[in-house]
């Protein structure tokens, strides 16, 4: 018999990245767009990553490392405004048991150089799973993985206005 | 254009309920028992509720007093145990502006015979529209409604 227990924890992680809100957006906007960073282990190769972008819209992935346990992640999107938020409630299974529930808000703020990204989650940890400590190192990697993918971007000359103007100023 | 802001917020509610807590989760499963106690304050007008209750099932309801602001509930169970936890994400809207969107935890305790509830909302409310003491004093008026209703049945039988 499982012991049942439900533990609220919040968290909020900053994150300043060199590209304008509209691009650090999209990089949540599209399935195509978020593989390349989301998830939390380069050799966790996806199963299965389904995005339906837009309010009332459902996301679903399943990864995990091979031969271990499944990760599901299912969420629901509660609120969209293009360019400046995104508001998603999810669940996450270990394979048939359901670890978390999380509500999550991101916000993209323009700033000199780019894009200030504030991401909150208020969750709750289910059953005993209640690593708060591993669930913010795990979206940590995620949010540093994103950063790589939008300075690879820069590098290969998808600058924003921005950054040409910071480079300009600074040459 | 709006002006965009966020302000997040936990709040937890307790209530000794004189029920069991089969009995005291029945009120949130039954559709019926549902809609006695979760209504807003006197005078209000109401639309029907709808209540799938089940994980993936949604439940919504609006009403406001007459003449004013449509206030509009939409739920979605993310996660049910049985008498034991009820989690749901929902969000409010008033009129045709979301103001808010909250994770609610509902868990039942055994307490002798009787059944201690906790309730944890965790809450991001939208663009400078409402805020957790009237949210909290709102969700306590919830609570209110459903002692008084359970208090009643359990004299009834």
């Amino acid at each position: 018999m499982i012991k049942r227990s439900a533990l609220p924890a919040t968290f909020t992680i900053n994150r300043h990245y060199p590209a304008k809100p509209a691009r650090v957006f999209a990089a949540w906007a599209s399935v195509e767009a978020k593989a390349r960073w989301a998830y939390c282990d380069e050799a966790w190769k996806p199963q299965l990553h389904e995005l339906d972008f837009r309010v009332g819209g459902r996301e679903r992935a399943i990864t995990g490392p091979a031969g271990g346990a499944r990760h599901i992640f299912e969420a629901v999107y509660w609120d969209i405004v293009p360019g400046e938020r995104i508001v998603f409630s999810y669940d996450m299974h270990l394979d048939a048991r359901r670890i978390s529930v999380s509500l999550s808000t991101i916000e993209f703020f323009a700033e000199a150089g780019g894009t200030r990204m504030r991401f909150t989650e208020q969750g709750v940890f289910l059953d005993g799973y209640d690593d708060v400590a591993g669930r913010e190192e795990g979206t940590r990697i995620g949010l540093d993985n994103l950063e790589r993918v939008l300075r690879e971007g820069l590098d290969r000359g998808e600058l924003d206005q921005t950054e040409t103007d910071r480079r300009r100023a600074a040459s | 254009m709006t002006d965009r802001s966020t302000a997040h917020a936990t709040f937890t509610i307790e209530r000794r309920l004189t029920v069991s807590r089969e009995k005291a989760f029945r009120a949130y499963a039954d559709p019926r028992s549902k809609a006695r106690w979760f209504v807003g304050p006197e005078g209000w007008e109401r639309s029907d509720h709808k209540l799938d209750f089940r994980e993936g099932g949604r439940e919504s309801v609006s009403g406001g007093p007459p003449g004013g602001l449509i206030h509009y509930y939409n739920a979605l169970y993310q996660d049910i145990v049985p008498n034991e936890r009820i989690v749901l994400a929902y969000e409010m809207h008033m009129d045709s502006t979301r103001i808010s969107v909250s994770l609610g935890t509902t868990e039942f305790k055994s307490d002798g015979k009787a059944t201690r509830l906790v309730y944890t909302e965790q809450v991001v409310f939208l663009d400078g529209h409402d805020h957790v003491a009237a949210r909290e004093h709102g969700t306590r008026a919830l609570f209110d409604n459903l002692a008084a209703l359970l208090e009643h049945e359990a004299q009834a039988t």
